[in-house]
């Protein structure tokens, strides 16, 4: 065989920087999605007139085109055309982050219109401030509705992450790249990648359901 | 004093409110009868603001209600208790009728709190405090509600329709409540088919039809022979009501 060598102490530390480079692009990527695609979300939900319109195409943009593209879009298109130089993992953080506030708008959106408008109108006839009714009255009960939704995106960017490893992001799926090019091992390699991200998969879906629960009381209580 | 002159309201083409004058003065109880469509609960609407009133002018102890800047303190002085209860499904009873309080008249946590309990204690609703709306039957909800609007000192209770929703025993329930807030005094606008009890709680009966006031009398002479009952579209109306 050509040169393989077996595998060492030091894949397990690569793998374990794979594993944090994959969960920091996940977790930042996740966090500013969030924020950006709530106020997206809540721009349309206003009907912001110019800003909606041009929001809501960027988002079609990028809930109907493939991550991959976007990538190279952002990695190779944006140094050349306004000059400031991108490191991949900041390409990475992102495009990931446009993307996942494309599908957070979303879902944000389409909570917001499960509430009962009645109730609205109530608390305004209260002389509550359209501040407070958001806060009060539509985000707890948005929230509740979307965390399924949200934790449904949440394991399949997750899962997008892998791609990043293309624009040169020393990431998870790209440490089992390296390790299998070295060792020529890929039954061993990849199931163990693979399992890596099964295990984060399955601990978001934990935390989703223990937020569910959380948040969903009232609906609880109803059912008993 | 809540003041209505000349009130227009049209939906597109339709026209629902067409030239409405009236007066509500402090202490009063007022009934606003009349048939379905005939814009009755469009008229409390312009009152607390959830529709915008075409032409004419509405004012609530002088506070315009078109203007966004006075509409606020309009609504601080009014308070509706809505035909489908209208709570909000995620708080508890206690925090349904706090939310208000403490966010808008500024009334700390503890204080709100304490006042809701003192108006749930005297709806019989203490042991509900905790419950959600989902687990209280349609009359323990519509007392909610009325906490919810007795919690804003309101100098004005908006009631629309309030018992419609509801079966003849819960119905009961909640019109035994109201009587109680007749005798201490509180300011009604109550839109109703409940006509015994309008009969019975009101000083004066407004008939609207079709959009417009037909009459507007104190309660004996709407129902003597030679008052509301000369009207034929009142007769008309009372009899139905009665045989129903």
């Amino acid at each position: 065989m050509y040169g393989s060598e077996g595998f060492s102490i030091y894949d397990i530390i690569l793998w374990a920087q794979g594993l944090g480079v994959s969960v920091g692009v996940f977790i930042l990527s996740m966090t500013l999605g969030l924020l950006l695609g709530v106020a997206i979300g809540l721009i349309r939900y206003y009907q912001i007139a110019f800003l909606g319109k041009t929001l809501m195409m960027i988002s079609e943009f990028l809930k109907n085109s493939p991550i991959i593209v976007q990538l190279f879009l952002v990695y190779f298109g944006i140094p050349a055309v306004t000059g400031i130089d991108m490191t991949p993992i900041e390409a990475a953080v992102w495009t990931l982050s446009a993307n996942t506030a494309a599908f957070i708008a979303v879902i944000i959106i389409s909570s917001i219109s499960s509430i009962e408008p009645r109730q609205l109108e109530a608390a305004r006839s209260f002389a509550l401030s359209e501040f407070v009714i958001l806060r009060k009255i539509i985000f707890p009960q948005a929230f509740s509705v979307s965390i399924p939704l949200l934790v449904g995106l949440a394991i399949n960017q997750l899962q997008v992450t892998s791609l990043i490893s293309v624009i040169g992001v020393y990431d998870l799926t790209r440490v089992g790249d390296i390790v299998n090019q070295r060792t020529f091992e890929p039954f061993i390699v990849w199931p163990i990648i693979g399992a890596t991200y099964f295990i984060l998969a399955k601990l978001l879906a934990h935390l989703g359901t223990r937020l569910e629960r959380r948040f969903s009381q009232h609906k609880i209580m109803s059912e008993l | 004093m809540i003041e209505i002159k000349n009130l227009y309201k049209d939906f597109g083409e339709l026209n629902v409110l067409k030239g409405i004058n009236l007066s509500i003065h402090e202490g009063e109880v007022v009934s606003i009868i009349g048939g379905s469509g005939s814009g009755k609960s469009t008229m409390i609407r312009c009152i607390n603001g959830l529709e915008k009133i075409t032409s004419g002018t509405l004012t609530v102890d002088g506070f315009d209600v078109t203007k966004p800047s006075e509409l606020l303190e309009a609504r601080k002085k009014c308070a509706t208790v809505f035909q489908q209860f209208d709570l909000y499904p995620h708080l508890n009873v206690v925090d349904n009728i706090t939310l208000a309080p403490i966010n808008v008249l500024g009334l700390s946590k503890a204080e709100a709190q304490i006042k809701a309990m003192e108006l749930l204690d005297s709806m019989a609703m203490s042991d509900r405090a905790t419950f959600y709306p989902s687990q209280l039957s349609g009359g323990q909800k519509q007392r909610a509600g009325i906490c919810r609007a007795l919690a804003m000192n309101p100098r004005y209770l908006l009631l629309d329709e309030i018992t419609s929703s509801l079966d003849p025993e819960m119905t009961a329930e909640v019109l035994e409540i109201l009587k109680l807030l007749v005798k201490r005094g509180i300011t009604m606008i109550c839109v109703t088919h409940e006509i015994d009890f309008a009969r019975e709680i009101s000083d004066r009966i407004v008939f609207l039809d079709e959009g417009t006031i037909l009459k507007d009398m104190d309660k004996q002479s709407f129902f003597n022979d030679d008052g509301g009952l000369m009207e034929p579209r009142i007769a008309k109306f009372l009899t139905k009501m009665a045989t129903i």
